[in-house]
Formats: C-alpha cells, sequence, structure tokens
C-alpha cells in the first residue's frame, strides 16, 4: 500500500496519467508471482508452526478417536464404536450441559462487569489511572495461581470469607463455599469475573477510545441523552470490539478446566465436571486415551460451530440505505 | 589474585578434573531411576548415598505423582523408557498386563531374603496366571491410627488405651469432640479417593469383608462389612465428631486440623509421624493399628515396587543398586527419611535409631492387604469416581446406604467389565 502511495513515476494524483496508465506500470514494476512467493515465504513460520502443532495433532487425534486406545498396550482399531458410545455417555453429556451453562453465566457476568467498568475508566478524572490499573490488577495473576489462591479464600475452616462470615456473626458454622452446587458454582463465577473482568475492561475500552470524539459530540449537539448515546453511536460502533470480547470469553469458557480442577474437583459430586475435565479423566485417570480424542473431537466441533455462528451474527454489514 | 594463588587454583582445577575422570573411569554403569515426586525426601538422600560410593550411578529423576503413568507409557512407545521406575504398587498389574515389564522371576526367587520381603507387594507384582514375577518391593507405607494423647487426657480419656474396636473408636471421637468447643474426634480426606482406599478400607478388611475379589474382577461393594463401616463415618459426622472442611478435602487441608492439636484421631501413615515429630513436638501422640468391628485390625500396604521396562540394558547395574537398598545400610538409610523397611527380617534393625513408634507401622504391613485391579486408577484413585462418591455421599448425606452402596456396586463392576472386553 505505501509504497503506492510513495511511488512518485506512478503517482495517481498525476493529472496526467490514465488509471490504465497506471495499472500498466505497477504492473511492470511489480510482477505479481514473485510477489506471491515473497508472501507465502513471510507467512511460512507461522504456516509451519500451525501444521506441526495444530493440524497434525488434529488428525493424530482424530486416527486415535477410531480406536480403543489404552494408555499403555496395544491400541485396537473399533471404527465408529467410540462415537456410538459417546451418544449415550451421560457422564460426558452432563458435562457438556454444565459447560453450557456455566459458558452463558459467566460470558453474562463479565460483560455486566466489564462494560460499566469500561465506560467508567474511560472517563478523565485525576484518578482514572489508579482506577484502571486496580481493576486490571487480577489479570496479571496466572489463572492457576488465583485458583490457588481461591482455594484458601474458600476454605471452610480457615479461609477468608467463611472466618470473616463467622466473626461478624452473619453465620454459626463455618460456611462450606464448595460443599453444595449453587454455592460452588457462584464461587466460581465470582472468581472468574474477578479474574477476567479487568481485562475484558480493557479491550472494550480500547474499541470505546477507537470511536472518534467528533460523533459523540455530534449527538450531543443534536440533544441525544446519554443512553441514545451508548445505544446508537457507541455499540454499534463497537461491533468488532465486542465480537473478538465475545468470541475470546466463550472459547475460553468452553474450555474451562483449571479452576474447576483446582477449586472444586468437578464436585460436589461431579456436579461441576467441565467437558474438558471430562476429557482429562477419561485420558489420564482412566487411561482411555481413544475415547478420550472421541470427546476432544466432538468438543473442538461444537466450539468451531458456535464461533462461526458468532462472527456470521456479529459480521461487519455492507451498508444499506 | 596473587601469583601463588593462581597457581593452587589451578592444581585444585586440574586434581578436580582428574578426580571427575576417574569416577568415570571406575564407575561401572549409569542408569536412569524414576521416582513419583511422593517419594522424593527418602531418594535424594538414599542415591546420594550410593552414588557417592565412586561406583555405579544413578540417573534419579523425579516425576509427579499424578504423571508418573503418562510419562512412562510416552516414553516407553517412544523407545526411551527409564531403566527402572519406583512405582507406586497398584498401578503394576496395569503395566504386567501390557507386557511393559521384564521377566525377574528368576532374579527375585534367588534373594535369599526374598520370603522376607512384603508380600503384599509380591503378590502384585506377579501376574496372576503365569506367576511370573514383574517387580519387587521397593518402598513401604501402611496405614494406621495417630492419636493425640492430650486431647484423650482433655476428654478424660484414657491416653494408653486406644480403640481396639468400633464402638470404642466412636466413643472416643465422639467424646474428644465434646471435650472443647474447636476440637474434633476425628479427620478425613472426603474428597480423594485414593487416601479414603488408604485409610478406609482397613476398618472393612479387618472386620471380615473387601471391596474387591482377589483377583480384581468382582466388586464386593454391596456387603453388610462395607455398608456398616460408612454407616460408622456417618454417625461420626452426624455426632459432629467430623468437621465440615472433610467433606470438599482432597488433600490442601490433610495434616491443618491434626497439627493444630484440633484432631483427635486419624487414619494416616507414617509420614505423618515425621511431620509431627520434626515440627510439632508438642504433640503427644500414640500410634495404634485400624481396628475391625468387633477386634482384629488390618493395614493397606502401600508404597511402591521397583520394576524394569522392557528392554533395559542396565539391569545388571539396576539389580546392583537395588541389592544395596535392601542392605541394612541401604533399609536404614530409607527408614531414616520416610519409607518403612521392605525386609521384616531387617525392619527392627533399620528402625533401631528412631522414635519406637515407627514399630508397629512396620511389623503389621506383613499383614498387609494390597487390591489387585487393572481399573484401580479409574475406580479408585479417581476422585470424581464411583468410590469417591459412594463414600462422600454415605459419609455426609442421609441417602439411603443400601441404594448407594447397591449404585457404587454396579458402576465398579461395569468398569470392570468393560475394561475386560
Amino acid at each position: 500500500m505505501s509504497t503506492f502511495e510513495t511511488d512518485q513515476s506512478v503517482s495517481p494524483l498525476d493529472p496526467a496519467a490514465t488509471s490504465a496508465d497506471i495499472r500498466d506500470r505497477l504492473k511492470r514494476k511489480y510482477p505479481p508471482p514473485k510477489s506471491q512467493w515473497i508472501a507465502l515465504a513471510f507467512i511460512a513460520p507461522a504456516l509451519v508452526l500451525v501444521v506441526a502443532f495444530f493440524l497434525v495433532p488434529l488428525i493424530m487425534a482424530i486416527w486415535m478417536s477410531l480406536h480403543n486406545w489404552p494408555l499403555m498396550g496395544t491400541p485396537k482399531f473399533t471404527g465408529l464404536t467410540n462415537y456410538i458410545r459417546l451418544a449415550s455417555d451421560k457422564a460426558f453429556l452432563n458435562a457438556l450441559l454444565f459447560t453450557g451453562k456455566y459458558t452463558v453465566v459467566v460470558t453474562l457476568a463479565i460483560f455486566a462487569v466489564a462494560f460499566p467498568l469500561a465506560l467508567f475508566v474511560d472517563r478523565k478524572s485525576r484518578l482514572t489511572g489508579f482506577f484502571r490499573t486496580s481493576y486490571f490488577l487480577p489479570s496479571v495473576v496466572g489463572f492457576a495461581t488465583s485458583c490457588l489462591l481461591w482455594v484458601w479464600l474458600l476454605s471452610p475452616d480457615n479461609g477468608l470469607f467463611s472466618v470473616a462470615l463467622q466473626r461478624l456473626g452473619w453465620v454459626d458454622k463455618p460456611v462450606q463455599f464448595i460443599g453444595n452446587f449453587n454455592l460452588a458454582f457462584a464461587s466460581i463465577i465470582v472468581m472468574v469475573v474477578w479474574r477476567m473482568a479487568g481485562f475484558t475492561m480493557l479491550l472494550l475500552l480500547t474499541g470505546i477510545q477507537a470511536i472518534p470524539h467528533d460523533i459523540q459530540e455530534a449527538a450531543r449537539i443534536d440533544g441525544a441523552t446519554a443512553w441514545q448515546r451508548f445505544k446508537l453511536i457507541t455499540l454499534p460502533l463497537m461491533r468488532r470490539t465486542l465480537a473478538l470480547t465475545m468470541v475470546m470469553s466463550i472459547a475460553g469458557s468452553i474450555l474451562a478446566f483449571d479452576q474447576f480442577y483446582i477449586i472444586t474437583l468437578g464436585g460436589p459430586r461431579r456436579q461441576t465436571m467441565t467437558a474438558v475435565y471430562q476429557i482429562y479423566n477419561t485420558s489420564f485417570i482412566s487411561f482411555k486415551l481413544g475415547y478420550g480424542a472421541a470427546m476432544s473431537v466432538v468438543l473442538m466441533l461444537i466450539l468451531v460451530a458456535l464461533t462461526v455462528i458468532q462472527l456470521y451474527v456479529l459480521r461487519n454489514k455492507e451498508p444499506s440505505k | 589474585m596473587n601469583h601463588r594463588g593462581k597457581k593452587s587454583t589451578l592444581i585444585t582445577l586440574s586434581c578436580a578434573i582428574m578426580l571427575a575422570l576417574a569416577s568415570i573411569a571406575t564407575a561401572a554403569d549409569t542408569f536412569s531411576l524414576w521416582v513419583r515426586s511422593d517419594n522424593g525426601t527418602f531418594m535424594e538422600p538414599l542415591v546420594k548415598a550410593y552414588n557417592a560410593k565412586g561406583g555405579d550411578q544413578v540417573k534419579l529423576e523425579i516425576i509427579i505423582a499424578q504423571e508418573v503413568m503418562q510419562k512412562l507409557a510416552t516414553s516407553y512407545s517412544a523407545g526411551q523408557a527409564p531403566d527402572a521406575v519406583s512405582l507406586d504398587l497398584i498401578y503394576t498389574p496395569q503395566l504386567i498386563k501390557a507386557g511393559m515389564l521384564e521377566d525377574i522371576t528368576d532374579y527375585a526367587t534367588s534373594l535369599p531374603y526374598f520370603d522376607d520381603l512384603s508380600q503384599s507387594h509380591v503378590t502384585i507384582s506377579t501376574d496372576l496366571e503365569t506367576k511370573k514375577i514383574y517387580g519387587l518391593p521397593y518402598s513401604a507405607e501402611s496405614s494406621f491410627i495417630l492419636y493425640n494423647k492430650n486431647l484423650y487426657r482433655q476428654a478424660g480419656l484414657d491416653p494408653e488405651k486406644p480403640p481396639m474396636n468400633w464402638a470404642e473408636f466412636e466413643d472416643h471421637c465422639v467424646k474428644i469432640a465434646e471435650s472443647a468447643d474447636d476440637t474434633y474426634g476425628f479427620y478425613l480426606l472426603g474428597s480423594n479417593g485414593g487416601w479414603l482406599a488408604f485409610s478406609f478400607n482397613p476398618l472393612i478388611w479387618a472386620s471380615g469383608g473387601d471391596t474387591l475379589s482377589a483377583d480384581g474382577m468382582t466388586a464386593r461393594i454391596d456387603t453388610p462389612e462395607v455398608k456398616d463401616a460408612i454407616a460408622l463415618y456417618r454417625r461420626l459426622y452426624q455426632r459432629g465428631a467430623i468437621p465440615e472442611s472433610a467433606i470438599t478435602d482432597a488433600g490442601a487441608n490433610m495434616l491443618t486440623g491434626f497439627l493444630a492439636g484440633k484432631i483427635g484421631l486419624m487414619s494416616c501413615g507414617t509420614f505423618l509421624i515425621g511431620v509431627v515429630l520434626k515440627d510439632h513436638p508438642e504433640i503427644d501422640f500414640g500410634v495404634t493399628p485400624i481396628p475391625g468391628k468387633n477386634g482384629g485390625f488390618a493395614t493397606f500396604a502401600g508404597g511402591d515396587v521397583i520394576v524394569f521396562p522392557k528392554g533395559t540394558k542396565k539391569l545388571d547395574a539396576s539389580k546392583r543398586f537395588l541389592e544395596w537398598c535392601y542392605s541394612l545400610e541401604g533399609q536404614t538409610i530409607m527408614a531414616e527419611f520416610g519409607s518403612l523397611p521392605v525386609r521384616s527380617d531387617l525392619a527392627a534393625q533399620a528402625l533401631a535409631k528412631l522414635d519406637s513408634r515407627y514399630l508397629m507401622p512396620a511389623e503389621i504391613l506383613a499383614k498387609g492387604h494390597t487390591p489387585y485391579s487393572l481399573v484401580y486408577s479409574e475406580v479408585f484413585l479417581n476422585n470424581n469416581g464411583p468410590w469417591t462418591e459412594m463414600l462422600n455421599r454415605g459419609f455426609f448425606t442421609d441417602e439411603d446406604i443400601d441404594e448407594l452402596v447397591q449404585e457404587g456396586q454396579e458402576e465398579i463392576q461395569r468398569i470392570i467389565d468393560e475394561n475386560n472386553d
């Protein structure tokens, strides 16, 4: 692009040159096949990485999923048996259902917290920097590390929350935060929102700040209320940012594992087993690698489908008159 | 640095190089040994002492306990298996079945002290059909009860009379719980399947029951002994003798209560003796075997067997190391750093310099049980598996025990059968 604009001999601004002229001269100067090879050379390293670390393992996983493949011993080809068994595997279906439920709730919760925060820290004030930093701070802690921190916070006998509630006299015996499903689920949601909202806020903030000020200004002069400006200007102009954050949040939530593995251990009584946790257990506790691979393939297909749908819904529509 | 200093440094350096060369020259062989992270405490000093002798050299690799099987399987299929592995004994049947281990029957039976080695370890390393032996006892741990004598006194109980049956056990736990606001009678890891198998199974064995048939092919869950043992823990919980944190604990708070002096009794292994002696001398504690319903006792013989992945070229070096571990010197070092001796004829000598409370756990090892199963990991070790779920619901809810046990029986049998297909 920039070479085109700075190339003086074929400047499009030259009033004497016709467009055919320019095209002709450009072709002579930059023969297309060569530039394609250069482009390929530039993306080759990335391509090699994708092939080696994504495509090859993917094909291997699909191949494994067609076998009874124990961790030790010899694999046996079984065709689609794993997939047929999967269709009636209650534990896996429950894990998928739970994962779906978690994804919806946590994504909504993160947005419900992150969007107001982003609007809030967009304002200029002396403390803006302080607020931005504090909201973003939890995102700097590693995910597993913050899970471990919350294991202690939620511990009934010596964790902060339970002991604090007891000292305040609001409860009279230790609170089992991960002892029943609703509390455990709520605890995880709060923890993930605490950990992720700051990061989502930052992404949304960049989207908000990319909106030209004069548009907002013009709307304000035209007498639009704050809500109207948000609904009719901010939201539509943030479509791309929203698509990005949504896809990231949903894909991340569907692959949730750490927080459940570390904090709830899939409990109480297997009620917080996510799909990835189930895959992990099948592959590395039960040592059924083939069956685990089949689960992974199914999960991947679900994830691809969801992402395609999201990108379609949130695509940049052609301006229509 | 002056001239003389430089010269002496040079001399020291060349001496060091010569020494290093010499040790390589005299080293008979170097072999690799994998050990799970739980056992690093005694493996490191042990290997250090052996390597310092200047003969064979052990290349010790400590593997995170939960990942040993994955790493072993992948390295084996890549042709890069270690020469020897100190393996959690319950995994041995799976490796034998997969044909991954060297047959060491002749070597094992030729050891003059073969009959004095922990027989539970030997049994689980033996192929049930061919009777061939694929592993030898390496380290040992047994389950038993530790009890806090201070709390016994506080509750008006005789600290020299630990429980001999379930009635006394329940009575002691409840009395200790009632003796003060913040003390409890008993603690357990209610969400840790492996730990429950280690500490809860002995109650069943000591009462004449079992959870699996000897060949591991039939689940024996739906039995009066299992139901009674579950009911015992449920009563303890309902009578306030077990703290709430036990329900969800998979190990994070395992020792917190006992080390704070707030827990009366705890079914545990010898590692806890070590921790209390070292860090909490203020806790006056006793040890006693896990009792049966009407007396008697039983224990889980745990620990490691040493196995040799098929195709190792360093079997002789591994054997020389193993024989040294079996010597009084080796057994003493292992005992000092936390493993029970696996040779019963040397146990008393190896433990002579240690606290006398190590002796009972070593003695009961000879009568230890080790479940033999090809699906042990999936059924018992799995914190989301049928065993953990059945016990957790059994102990801490009001659900019907008969139904729970029946469900557990069916689920465990289904897993066994599926694996057998």
